[in-house]
């Protein structure tokens, strides 16, 4: 009946390249479980998923002509636009140390719930909730993106919570494809919501952070706080299979300067 | 493995290739087969290749019905061992790698990148061979025959014996050549292979001879083998292979750029290092030993069973020696041996201890690296702390009998089921508010709180052993509070977690206490304060084992208490010097046998104030008395010895035992 060990690793605005990096080494390299908080990105970036295909999922020509960084990550799932007002919250972990949640897409979101729920309570807010593999809150509006990779019994679920955001970054990306049922043709912003209106108190943010951590503890994990120095020899472990690639979207854009068709998003 | 051994299943494929009865596709998959380390290592019944798996998408969770293929990281040709990888999916938020459950050749792949596919749908194909478990439903349907019927019996056993061979030509080659010697044409590999055998077989010239022979026509009918994998170079011409190999090719004085890669993108793994080790083994053996025969020990007709064993050299054998017979030739000039001899026979013994350890598969050899976490790194802190300080020690057994049957007694008053309903008023209520404490019964109320109590009742009778030295060192603070802290051993490591105000507490209350934080302990959730405060400490060790130990304290505590095993043990009882005493013990039930008399004072043979009698007298009674048994629990302190002399440590231990040995006493001390 051992505890397992979950390391903690607080950050703030580190660039999400490096965390997406880091990430990837810690998943890879190691077999140590991680709960990695960055409380805000240090520059904005689009972020796509494994396989996601940026002519279709961002409108390249003006992202290139805003100058914004774009990354594609090891994981899957859609595309974000993050930065410093995005709270990104990760989980590494080793499938043994969870023994009753199976390593499979659907089981580990589930537990995820268990995570945060606790954590929006105890900032404030109390009905978050899972929905068809999204986080909502009251009124059924998306608060996070999810995404996870799993490579035998040991996986990655990150999220990105959008405390704020600008809404011309925002409007750089493309309406998705498939879109969730719950979304029910809403215009996107009426489908997500600003963290900070959700939790409207002051010192509510860093409630959130610590919630997190009291809900790890809570869910029977020993914690131990880590730095930067002790989780960046995973990166030195060499042949990790990267899928974190910086994108150059230009190579997306056609020759004349103009983009694939646009859709409103 | 023995070449020489399959020198008549080698003169059958000649025969067979001259015939040609196998087709060529199935040649090449046999020789490409041979090619991964993993089923070299076991041991074969040769049956050849015949089972081509399709291997499925599989389920990857509920209500996902298909994923996208994000990635291949297999492609045909490439040989995949068990939890190798094949590819990247992804289904909505998920990158799953996707792992092979079979070993074998990729032949074909379903799917082109960015392609939708669906669970339970086919993924790719691979070869696997014959005596592999495959689940039925990953058979495919229409199985490509790999040997016709008539060639069965001889023609795989000759094949692979074949395979096995041509197969260990390119590693030898590999070896001796260079990384480039196979530069994708099978005639060159095939060449180099004569040469390389006829350089190697020493001794068995004619042997050596119906080899080439042999093995000369095979070239014309692979037209279509795919070249062995180049030993790999990435852009800076070193052979790609994970950190642990290189370690362990370093380790055994291998080069990398002369092994062959079997891995996936031609990696080197570390069967491959394995082989060539064995190889230079067997070379360097068969240079050193003398001649032997070469007994062709053929096991059956038509059929060469490979073992293990014939590709692992035996420690004083030959190089591929095959079998018993081999070995004891060698050993016949065995006795009297030079020095020399017997050193390259240790030698040879090291090395086919390390290739073993390879071959099984299983670990490194190296130390294992387990991370102190929690408690354990917690430990190494304190009692390096604890080691700063002066400790002595002393050691002491309790009879328990007494004890054990006053704790029968409370039992019998709180645990449900045995309470007497006679019982009432307040007694009942107690008695049920303290079973209650207990966890609602159910909960067995064992010594240690008895034990506990009485250390309270013992410390409060002498107060400097719950006390710390002042950080001035010119300061005893006495604690007004028995904080007793329990050991408790948890998976993660040795914790203490106290019992607050045990002075104030009852010993039902004290045994719930303990019960709860036994229960948070194994649970690893003991609140910080439970660990903190403590005055001193027990440490009941004898439930897992020992009679006497050396416990450290734990600063600032300066006392600390180790409990060993109790044990029924044969003891003369005490003898009283008067006679009525004496007969009295005797007299006395089994449990109050051996064990001090109300009037005696401390240990031994203290006296009894009469005056009556002497020593003579005494142990004469003694002599006449027989020994009883007693439950006997031995007691170790430890104590800082700037604070605790010798003297006040035994008072204390005399006064704690007598509660323990007469626990009649502690109701002298009920609050």
């Amino acid at each position: 009946m051992s505890r397992p060990v979950l390391n903690i690793l607080r950050l703030c605005r580190l660039p999400i390249y490096t965390q997406l990096h880091l990430e990837e080494a810690l998943l890879r390299a190691t077999k140590d479980n991680w709960l990695i908080i960055n409380d805000g990105a240090f520059n904005p970036a689009i972020v796509v998923g494994i396989s996601g295909r940026p002519p279709e999922l961002v409108q390249c020509d003006e992202a290139v002509r805003y100058g914004i960084q774009a990354i594609r990550r090891f994981t899957g799932g859609g595309t974000v636009v993050i930065d410093h007002d995005t709270l990104f919250s990760t989980l590494i972990m080793q499938g043994s140390s969870l023994p009753q949640v199976d390593c499979f897409p659907q089981p580990i979101m589930a537990w995820t719930e268990q995570l945060y729920r606790p954590a929006f309570a105890a900032a404030g807010c109390p009905d978050f909730a899972l929905r068809e593999n999204d986080y909502i809150v009251a009124g059924g509006r998306k608060v996070g993106g999810n995404a996870q990779a799993i490579t035998g019994r040991r996986w990655v679920h990150h999220t990105s919570f959008l405390w704020d955001f600008d809404p011309e970054r925002m409007g750089l990306l493309r309406q998705p494809a498939k879109a969730p049922q719950y979304r029910q043709g809403r215009d996107h912003l009426d489908f997500v919501t600003r963290l900070r209106d959700v939790l409207p108190t002051r010192g509510a943010r860093q409630r959130l952070v610590e919630g997190i951590v009291s809900s790890a503890a809570a869910l029977g994990f020993d914690l131990q706080e880590r730095t930067l120095a002790d989780a960046a020899p995973a990166l030195r472990h060499p042949q990790l299979l990267l899928g974190t690639k910086l994108l150059d979207l230009r190579t997306f854009v056609a020759p004349d300067g103009d983009g694939p068709q646009r859709r409103t998003t | 493995m023995n070449l020489l051994k399959c020198r008549s299943g080698l003169r059958a494929l000649s025969q067979l290739c001259h015939s040609s009865a196998l087709s060529a596709s199935a040649k090449s998959k046999l020789l490409l087969a041979g090619v991964p380390e993993v089923q070299l290592q076991e041991s074969f019944a040769l049956r050849g290749f015949a089972q081509l798996v399709s291997f499925p998408l599989a389920q990857t969770g509920e209500g996902i019905s298909e994923c996208e293929l994000v990635a291949w990281a297999v492609k045909p040709g490439d040989v995949v061992g068990p939890f190798d990888k094949l590819c990247d999916v992804q289904s909505d938020k998920a990158a799953i790698e996707i792992t092979s459950r079979y070993g074998g050749v990729v032949t074909a792949l379903h799917h082109h990148v960015g392609a939708m596919v669906k669970v339970g749908a086919p993924l790719v194909d691979i070869e696997v061979a014959d005596d592999v478990q495959v689940a039925p439903e990953h058979l495919k349907a229409a199985a490509e025959a790999v040997a016709t019927p008539p060639v069965a019996a001889v023609a795989p056993a000759a094949a692979l014996a074949a395979a096995a061979a041509l197969d260990l030509s390119p590693k030898a080659c590999g070896g001796a050549f260079g990384a480039n010697s196979s530069s994708g044409t099978p005639p060159s590999t095939a060449t180099v292979t004569a040469t390389k055998i006829a350089v190697q077989v020493t001794s068995a010239p004619a042997a050596a001879a119906a080899m080439a022979a042999a093995l000369a026509p095979t070239p014309p009918v692979r037209p279509d083998t795919p070249p062995p994998p180049p030993p790999p170079t990435e852009e800076g011409g070193r052979p790609q292979a994970s950190p642990a190999v290189r370690a362990f090719a370093k380790q055994n004085g291998v080069v990398l750029a002369a092994v062959l890669g079997t891995g996936p993108g031609g990696r080197i793994t570390r069967g491959d290092v394995v082989q060539y080790l064995e190889q230079r083994q067997r070379r360097e053996a068969a240079e050193a030993a003398a001649e032997g025969e070469e007994d062709e020990d053929e096991e059956g007709e038509g059929q060469v069973v490979l073992q293990a064993r014939h590709f692992l050299g035996p420690a004083g054998g030959g190089g591929g020696g095959g079998g018993a017979l081999q070995q004891q030739q060698q050993q016949r000039p065995g006795r009297g041996r030079s020095a020399e001899d017997v050193l390259s026979a240790y030698k040879r013994l090291s090395a086919a201890e390390a290739v073993r350890g390879g071959g099984g598969g299983g670990g490194e050899g190296e130390s294992r690296v387990v991370p102190l976490r929690g408690y354990r790194r917690a430990m190494v802190g304190a009692m390096t702390a604890a080691a700063a300080l002066p400790t002595f020690h002393l050691h002491d057994e309790v009879a328990m009998d007494r004890l054990l049957a006053a704790r029968e007694v409370m039992r019998g008053a709180l645990e449900p089921g045995r309470q007497r309903t006679a019982m009432g008023g307040p007694a009942a209520a107690g008695a049920a508010a303290a079973s209650a404490a207990l966890g609602g019964g159910g909960l067995r109320l064992t010594v240690l709180p008895l034990i506990i109590k009485a250390l309270s009742a013992a410390l409060s009778l002498h107060p400097h052993l719950n006390a710390s030295l002042a950080a001035s060192g010119t300061d005893l603070l006495l604690h007004p509070h028995h904080n007793i802290g329990v050991a408790m051993a948890t998976p993660t490591g040795l914790v203490v977690p106290n019992i607050k105000q045990v002075e104030r507490k009852s010993v039902a209350a004290v045994a719930a206490e303990l019960a709860l934080l036994q229960q948070l302990a194994a649970a690893g959730r003991l609140p910080a304060e439970a660990l903190r405060g403590g005055s001193i400490t027990i440490s009941n060790i004898g439930t897992i084992g020992g009679t006497y130990a050396t416990p450290l304290v734990s600063p600032p505590e300066v006392a600390i208490v180790a409990l060993g095993r109790m044990q029924l043990m044969p003891r003369y009882p005490h003898m009283n010097h008067s006679p009525t005493a004496a007969a009295a013990a005797a007299a006395a039930g089994p449990a109050h046998r051996g064990l001090p008399s109300a009037n005696s004072s401390f240990g031994g043979f203290g006296g009894t104030g009469s005056g009556r009698g002497g020593w003579n007298e005494s142990s004469a009674a003694a002599a006449s008395a027989a020994p009883v048994p007693v439950s006997v629990m031995p007691v170790s302190w430890g104590a800082d010895h700037r604070v605790v002399d010798g003297a006040a440590l035994a008072a204390f231990n005399n006064c704690w035992r007598e509660f323990l040995e007469q626990p009649e006493r502690l109701l002298l001390h009920l609050a």
